[in-house]
């Protein structure tokens, strides 16, 4: 529904994409000014440019806060739960959209329920297992518990795109001689490529973003992730603005690149559970 | 499609890891936390179980705090409710007309439900701050003075405020999920309403709203969902806190407090059952349409 006239409805239009625009995007460009400023130049300055620009609140944030360790473990984090999460949410959706089976709705059900219970609901549990298998700290455990919470939204869209493909396809791949097995490598698996990076983008935001786990299980510094940190030196040194400022910045600065990258992917795959099309 | 019969081990091989990694980590956890709610049990250490009926309900539903986090949580979820979906269905309304520069202002609208929740957390507390914040100069700058105030620990508005910041956070999910709904709408109709003579008004109250009405249900099922499982915001904006006092408790943030730094699980549980209950009813309904209909 295309508006060109230039009308007094659109004039109030624009007023308010603009306002909520720099409501949006005003907190997030002054926090990236500030966090080239010196905290004198902050205070004395706080709207307008840095008087000269520093670098030193990143810097500090690497050599006194070894950031560069919190960062090393969440991309690690982030990267195993993406991959783990992946192959076997596609295998499984692979198994449910292609072969007729009685218990097959049963099963989607049952995956289903998953996207209904909150980690907050699971994380009591969660640590008295973790007591029991020594998961305090171990990246492994986290992993496993972000491959197992992500996976029932996975395949809940990724199954909704491999029903879209052709059947024909994997009967004919089988016809020709694949077993079932390379059916899935050879044909489905490249042709969900679009859904899986979505969806492989989405988690990696959500590992990355994470705290409450991470908050709960990862208590040694060594092991902690950028989110931690964070909280962490916010409650250490927080009125060192600019510092504040470049942490936060840091912090942000991963989802938002994949986000402008990949953009529409990241918005359709976000509400693909709730619209379709 | 095929039949499983003849693929009896890859079909097994290719479901198990998923349903392995799932049931242990996620549907048995969920089943341990209704039981545990029946025992008594202190510390992460702690090793003495003791059956506890329902004594632990009841301390926790005679316990102030806990009807104050719910209160809260009412309150948390009427405000999220009543700015989103105006919100979010405005923007999308105005990003539907395709005006010069919607690409942009989209992008930017969404923005926020991507970005990590505590260093946004950060940014806010930092933006609200009593001192040097960017709030209070502001008004200090305009003449407005006796409007500053400590807007995260004044008791009579701190729990608002982080009320709108998640408004800020989240009303992005609500605006693209509108916006798909308004640009399904076949173009037809809105080219007859106007040889009908219908305005602007008359196309948004009789045709998108009428049309969108699903939608509409989907996004507030969506809020409702999104708020009761806010914690990092407000776990980052109080300090790990959730206070001054338990000023602005909301029942994830006390399991977490009751359970992990008060070491009562018992307790902790019971609360983390009341979550599942309610997130699990309102999420339900918003997963079994969208399934039923596929």
């Amino acid at each position: 529904m295309r508006e060109k006239k230039l009308s007094l409805g659109n004039v109030i239009c624009y007023i308010i994409l603009i306002l909520w625009g720099i409501i949006t995007i005003y907190p997030l460009i002054y926090t990236f000014i500030s966090s080239f400023k010196t905290e004198t130049d902050m205070f004395s300055n706080l709207f307008g440019l840095p008087k000269e620009y520093i670098f030193s609140n990143y810097s500090h944030l690497f050599t006194e806060m070894n950031l560069m360790r919190n960062i090393m473990n969440s991309l690690f984090l982030a990267i195993m739960t993406v991959t783990l999460q992946l192959i076997f949410g596609a295998m499984a959706s692979y198994i449910i959209a292609n072969f007729s089976m009685k218990i097959n709705n049963k099963i989607m059900l049952y995956f289903i329920i998953g996207m209904l219970i909150p980690v907050h609901a699971i994380i009591i549990p969660i640590s008295i297992i973790a007591k029991a298998v020594n998961g305090y700290n171990s990246f492994w455990f986290i992993i496993a518990i972000y491959v197992a919470t992500g996976l029932p939204y996975l395949i809940f869209v990724v199954t909704g795109f491999m029903r879209s493909i052709p059947k024909e396809l994997v009967e004919a791949a089988i016809v020709d001689g694949c077993n079932a097995n390379q059916a899935f490598w050879k044909i489905v698996l490249p042709l969900s490529k679009p859904v899986l990076a979505t969806m492989g983008m989405l988690s990696f935001i959500g590992a990355w973003n994470e705290l409450i786990l991470a908050l709960v299980l990862l208590k040694n510094n060594a092991t902690k992730t950028v989110s931690l940190a964070l909280t962490l030196f916010a409650g250490e040194r927080f009125s060192n603005y600019p510092g504040m400022c470049a942490a936060v910045i840091v912090g942000v600065l991963p989802t938002m690149i994949i986000y402008f990258m990949f953009q529409e992917n990241i918005i359709k795959g976000m509400t693909a559970g709730s619209v379709k099309g | 499609m095929l039949n499983y019969k003849n693929y009896k081990k890859t079909v097994i091989c290719f479901l198990l890891p998923a349903l392995l990694f799932y049931t242990a980590f996620l549907i048995l956890p969920a089943c341990q936390t209704v039981v545990l709610s029946f025992f008594k049990w202190k510390g992460v250490g702690g090793t003495v179980f003791k059956f506890y009926g329902f004594k632990n309900y009841i301390q926790v539903f005679s316990d102030k705090t806990f009807w104050l986090s719910v209160s809260n949580l009412v309150k948390f979820l009427i405000i999220s409710m009543s700015t989103q979906l105006p919100l979010g269905f405005i923007l999308a309304y105005i990003i539907s007309l395709q005006l010069k520069g919607h690409k942009f202002f989209k992008l930017s609208f969404f923005l926020p439900a991507v970005l990590s929740v505590t260093a946004i957390s950060l940014m806010w507390r930092m933006i609200l701050s009593g001192n040097y914040g960017l709030v209070n100069t502001f008004l200090e700058v305009i003449g407005l003075e006796s409007w500053t105030r400590s807007w995260l620990t004044d008791p009579k508005i701190c729990f608002t405020v982080i009320c709108l910041i998640n408004t800020w956070l989240q009303v992005g999910v609500t605006f693209v999920i509108l916006l798909a709904g308004i640009l399904n709408i076949s173009e037809e109709m809105f080219e007859a309403a106007e040889i009908d003579g219908a305005t602007r008004f008359d196309k948004i109250f009789r045709i998108i709203i009428p049309m969108t009405k699903d939608i509409i249900g989907i996004c507030a099922i969506l809020i409702v969902t999104n708020t009761m499982k806010s914690f990092d915001l407000i776990y980052v904006l109080t300090n790990g806190s959730f206070g001054p006092g338990d000023i602005n408790q909301v029942p994830t943030g006390l399991m977490y407090i009751t359970s992990f730094i008060g070491e009562n699980f018992g307790n902790g549980s019971v609360i983390a059952v009341f979550i599942m209950i309610m997130g699990g009813l309102l999420s339900s309904m918003l997963y079994f349409k969208s399934f039923q209909e596929e």
